[in-house]
C-alpha cells in the first residue's frame, strides 16, 4: 500500500512540475479553470471589486470594493468619419469601444502581450496611431524593438521587420541548446500555486489570512500593499525603491535620455511608415498621483525633455492638478475609474477633432 | 529554486520518494546528481558548465594527488586551488577591483577606458568552491583517499541540500555516506521533516517579518535612535533566522534521506564573547578557515603576536569571502580586532547574572558590527551608526503597526526559548509529530510573509 501511494505521489508531483513548466499545458488548465463560475469548486477566485481586491482576497473589506463603472457615450460631433485610428494599448483601454472616439471611421486595437496590431494604411484617410502604456510597464517593457515587433504592417505579420532586431540568445554562445531557459520556467512558482491551491474550495483560509493581516496588522497580502491613507490598494512593485515598475525608483538623467531616444525612434519609424500622426500616452500609476512624496517624476521629466519629439497625450499634469485625485482611480484596482477614463477620452477626442477634415 | 518555494516542496517530495524506491545505492547517487543539476540550473542554467568544469578539474587533481608523490602532488593541488580561487575571484571580485582601481589610476591615464564586466555571480559559488578545495587539500594531506567514482565526487560537490548556501562540508563526513545505502527509517524522516518545518518557520515567519522593520529602518532617514537600534537588533535576528533557517532546511532535507550534514549554528546569541560567538556562528566556514588558513599560517604554535596576526588575517579573509564590498571587509576586520583584543569568556563556567550580562553586551557588539554587513556602503553604515547614537533626534516609527511589532518581539522570544531549551528535532510519538507538523504548517501559512525574499546568504 505504501509503495502504491508513494508512486502515486511521484507521478502526481512530476505531473505538477511538468504542467507548471510547460506554458502550453499550463495555459490549457488555466483556460479551463478561468471560465468556471465562482461557485464551481475547482474554479478560481474572481472578484468584480477590483483586480487588487481579487489578488489580496480582500473582498470582505468595504473600503476597497470598487467595481468597474465605465460609461461610454458617443461624442456629439461624429459627423465626418475620416480617421483610421490605431491604438496599441493595455488593459486600461481594452473595454473602450469604437463609438467612444470622435471622427473614427475604423478602429483597430491591439493589446500588449495578447494581440498584435497590424496596419494597412488607407491614404484617403487620416491615419492616427496612439501608443498607450501604463506607467508601471513603460520603463521595463517600452523599447523600440518590442513595439516594432508587435505593431507592424499587415503584410509583415510582425516577423519580417522584427527579424532584423532578433535578440541574440546568450546560451548559444556557450553551446547550450537554445530554449533551455524555457525548461526552467520563470513563473513556475506562480503556476504551481495556481495548479495546487487556486480552487474555490480552498479560498476560506486565504480570506481568513487576508482579513487577519488587514485587521490586525493593517497590511495587504502577498503583492498588494495599502496606501498610507488606508484608502487605496497598490501593487507592491510600484512602491519599491529598486523595482522597474516602481514610481519610487530613482532614475538618473541618463535613463530619461535613453527613454526619450526610444520614444523618438518609435515616432520616427511610424511616421516614416506613413502614419499622419503618432502619439504616446502614458497613464500615471495610481501611486504617482495618490502618494507622490517619493515620486521619481518620470512622466514630467520625459515631457519636459528638450529632445522629446513624440507628441504626448499627457494625462499627468491634469491628474496631478485635480483637486481630489482619488476620484480618478478605483480604490481596489490598478486601473482608473470612469472619471479618469473620461478625462483621457476627452483629451484623445480633442486631438482627433483638432485636425479632422484635413484629409 | 528557493527552499521557501512551492517548486522546492514538490521537487523535494518527488526526489525523496524516488530515492527510497531505488533499490541500489548506485541508482540513488545518479538520481541525486540529476536532481542536484536540475536544482542548480533552476537559478541560472548556464552556470552549471562552470560548476561542471571545476568538478572535473578537482576530480582529476584528487586522483593524481592521491596516486603520485613529491612535486607533482603539490603542482596539482596548486592547479586545483588556482582554478577554484580564480573562478571565485573572477566572478566575485573583478568588478569590485575595477571599481576600486579605476579612480586611483584615472589621473595617470585620463583617456583609459576601464571596462565594467556584465557578469552575474553564480549562485552559491563561494560555498561550493570552498567545499571542492577542502577535498583536494584533505587528499593532499593524506587524510582522505581520492574518490575514484566520478558520479559520487560530483555529488559531493553538488548535493542539492547544501549546494548553494552550505554547510561547507568535509569529504570525510559526506563521501562515506554517499557510498553507503541508507535504509528507510521513520525516525530519520520525522526528524528531518520537523527540522525543515522549523527552518521554514524561522525563514518565512520570523526573518521575513523582521525584514519589514529592518528594511524600513535602513530605507528611511530621520528615525529616532531607538527606532534605529530596533532595526539593527532585528537585523541580528533576521540574518540568524534567515541563514540558520536555510541550514535547518538543508540538514532536515538531507536527514530525511538518511544523510547527516554538519551543524552550522549553535545558539550564537547566547555567547559571552566574540570568540565564543565564532564557535557558534557559521561553524562550517569558521572551521574551514581554521583548518585551511589559520593552522597553516602557524596557528597558536608561534608567538602570541603572531597568533593574533593569524587570527586577524582569518577574519579579514572571512570578510572578503562574504562579498566584494568594503562593508564586508570592515565587518571582518572588526571581528578580527574584537577576537584578538577582547578576552574569551566562553570556556569559563559563569554565574547566571554574569552570563546574562556578558551575553547582552556581546549581542550588542555583534549587532553594531552587523550594521556594516547590512548597509549598502560604508557611508550608509557610518551614517546609520551615527543615527543610533543621535539622542533626542528623529521620529520613532518602525514601518509596522504596534500589534505586529509585539508579534515580532514574541517571535524572537519563541525563537530563543525553542533553540535554547528544546534543541532536539526528533519527536518520538507519531501523534506528537503530527500535531507539531499541523501547528507549524498553520503558523507558516497564516503568519508567513510570502514574497520573493531570497535567503541573504545566497548572494555569497
Amino acid at each position: 500500500m505504501k509503495k502504491i501511494l508513494s508512486w502515486i505521489c511521484i507521478v502526481f508531483g512530476l505531473a505538477v512540475l511538468v504542467f507548471g513548466t510547460s506554458s502550453e499545458l499550463f495555459n490549457f488548465v488555466h483556460g479551463k479553470k478561468y471560465y468556471q463560475n465562482n461557485k464551481s469548486w475547482w474554479g478560481e477566485h474572481h472578484s468584480d471589486n477590483g483586480d487588487l481586491v481579487n489578488m489580496a482576497y480582500l473582498d470582505d473589506i468595504n473600503t476597497f470594493r470598487s467595481p468597474k463603472d465605465y460609461v461610454f457615450t458617443t461624442p456629439a460631433d461624429t459627423g465626418a468619419k475620416n480617421i483610421d485610428l490605431y491604438v496599441w494599448g493595455d488593459s486600461y483601454l481594452e473595454d473602450v469601444p469604437e463609438k467612444a472616439f470622435a471622427h473614427v471611421a475604423n478602429y483597430h486595437f491591439g493589446r500588449t502581450y495578447y494581440e498584435e496590431l497590424h496596419y494597412k494604411l488607407d491614404k484617403s484617410k487620416r491615419n492616427v496611431l496612439i501608443i498607450e502604456t501604463s506607467e508601471r510597464f513603460a520603463r521595463p517593457y517600452f523599447s523600440y524593438r518590442s513595439i516594432y515587433n508587435s505593431v507592424s504592417r499587415e503584410k509583415d505579420t510582425g516577423t519580417a521587420i522584427g527579424a532584423t532586431f532578433k535578440v541574440t540568445n546568450s546560451y548559444a554562445a556557450l553551446g547550450i541548446n537554445v530554449g533551455i531557459e524555457d525548461f526552467f520556467e520563470g513563473h513556475i512558482n506562480q503556476n504551481l500555486e495556481f495548479l495546487l491551491f487556486n480552487y474555490n474550495f480552498l479560498n476560506k483560509p486565504r480570506f481568513l489570512k487576508a482579513d487577519m493581516n488587514y485587521l490586525l496588522f493593517n497590511r495587504g497580502s502577498g503583492n498588494v500593499v495599502i496606501s498610507d491613507n488606508g484608502r487605496n490598494l497598490f501593487i507592491k512593485e510600484t512602491i519599491l525603491p529598486k523595482h522597474g515598475y516602481s514610481s519610487y525608483q530613482v532614475l538618473p538623467n541618463s535613463d530619461i535620455d535613453w527613454f526619450v531616444k526610444e520614444f523618438d525612434s518609435v515616432y520616427d519609424h511610424y511616421k516614416a511608415e506613413g502614419f499622419d500622426e503618432v502619439y504616446l500616452s502614458v497613464i500615471p500609476t495610481p501611486v504617482t498621483i495618490l502618494q507622490p512624496a517619493r515620486y521619481n517624476h518620470f512622466l514630467p521629466r520625459v515631457s519636459a525633455h528638450p529632445n522629446m519629439n513624440m507628441p504626448l497625450i499627457d494625462l499627468y499634469p491634469i491628474f496631478k492638478s485635480d483637486a481630489n485625485p482619488s476620484r480618478l482611480y478605483r480604490s481596489g484596482d490598478t486601473h482608473w475609474n470612469n472619471n479618469g477614463m473620461q478625462i483621457w477620452l476627452g483629451m484623445v477626442n480633442e486631438v482627433l477633432r483638432k485636425e479632422s477634415g484635413m484629409h | 529554486m528557493l527552499f521557501n518555494s512551492l517548486q522546492f516542496l514538490v521537487f523535494f517530495m518527488v526526489v525523496t520518494l524516488l530515492y527510497y524506491r531505488m533499490p541500489q545505492q548506485k541508482q540513488r547517487v545518479w538520481l541525486l546528481l540529476i536532481a542536484s543539476c536540475y536544482f542548480y540550473m533552476s537559478f541560472v542554467p548556464k552556470y552549471l558548465l562552470i560548476l561542471a568544469g571545476t568538478i572535473v578539474i578537482d576530480y582529476v587533481a584528487g586522483i593524481v594527488i592521491g596516486s603520485s608523490e613529491g612535486r607533482k602532488r603539490k603542482a596539482w593541488l596548486t592547479v586545483s586551488i588556482i582554478v577554484n580561487v580564480g573562478i571565485l575571484v573572477f566572478f566575485k571580485y573583478t568588478n569590485f577591483f575595477l571599481d576600486t582601481v579605476a579612480p586611483a589610476i584615472k589621473p595617470l591615464f585620463p583617456h583609459a577606458h576601464i571596462p565594467y564586466l556584465d557578469i552575474v555571480l553564480p549562485i552559491g559559488l563561494s560555498f561550493h568552491t570552498f567545499q571542492a578545495m577542502s577535498y583536494t587539500i584533505e587528499v593532499y594531506r593524506g587524510k582522505q583517499p581520492p574518490e575514484r567514482n566520478f558520479i559520487v565526487y560530483a555529488l559531493y560537490v553538488m548535493f542539492y541540500p547544501q549546494l548553494v548556501a552550505g554547510p561547507i562540508e568535509r569529504p570525510q563526513n559526506i563521501l562515506p555516506q554517499l557510498h553507503e545505502r541508507k535504509e528507510y527509517k521513520w525516525d530519520n524522516v520525522k526528524e528531518g521533516l520537523a527540522r525543515m518545518l522549523w527552518g521554514f518557520f524561522k525563514k518565512v515567519v520570523i526573518a521575513d517579518r523582521l525584514s519589514l522593520v529592518v528594511d524600513y529602518a535602513y530605507g528611511h532617514t530621520g528615525l529616532s535612535p531607538w527606532a534605529m537600534w530596533v532595526g539593527a537588533m532585528f537585523y541580528s535576528f533576521q540574518i540568524y533566522c534567515d541563514f540558520s533557517g536555510y541550514s535547518d532546511i538543508a540538514l532536515g532535507a538531507a536527514r530525511v534521506m538518511g544523510v547527516k550534514l554538519m551543524e552550522n549554528f549553535k545558539q550564537p546569541y547566547i555567547s559571552r564573547s566574540i570568540t565564543e560567538f565564532w564557535t557558534r556562528w557559521h561553524i562550517s566556514l569558521s572551521s574551514w578557515f581554521r583548518d585551511y588558513v589559520y593552522i597553516p599560517l602557524g596557528g597558536s604554535r608561534k608567538s602570541e603576536i603572531r597568533r593574533k596576526i593569524n587570527v586577524f588575517i582569518v577574519f579579514l579573509l572571512s570578510g572578503i569571502w562574504h562579498g566584494a564590498n568594503f562593508t564586508f571587509i570592515i565587518w571582518g576586520m572588526l571581528h578580527g580586532l574584537l577576537v584578538t583584543l577582547l578576552p574569551n569568556r566562553g570556556s569559563k563556567k559563569a554565574r547566571l547574572w554574569s552570563a546574562v550580562l556578558f551575553g547582552i553586551i556581546n549581542f550588542l557588539v555583534v549587532t553594531l558590527c552587523w550594521v556594516f554587513f547590512r548597509a549598502q556602503s560604508v557611508g550608509v553604515a557610518i551614517s546609520y551608526l551615527k543615527g543610533m547614537f543621535a539622542i533626542g533626534k528623529g521620529v520613532t516609527f518602525y514601518g509596522l503597526n504596534t500589534m505586529e511589532m509585539w508579534l515580532c518581539v514574541l517571535l524572537v522570544g519563541i525563537l530563543m526559548v525553542r533553540e535554547y531549551k528544546f534543541r532536539r528535532h526528533l519527536i518520538r510519538s507519531d501523534a506528537g509529530f503530527a500535531a507539531y507538523c499541523a501547528v507549524m504548517v498553520a503558523a507558516c501559512y497564516f503568519l508567513g510573509v510570502f514574497g520573493e525574499n531570497q535567503f541573504i546568504y545566497f548572494q555569497f
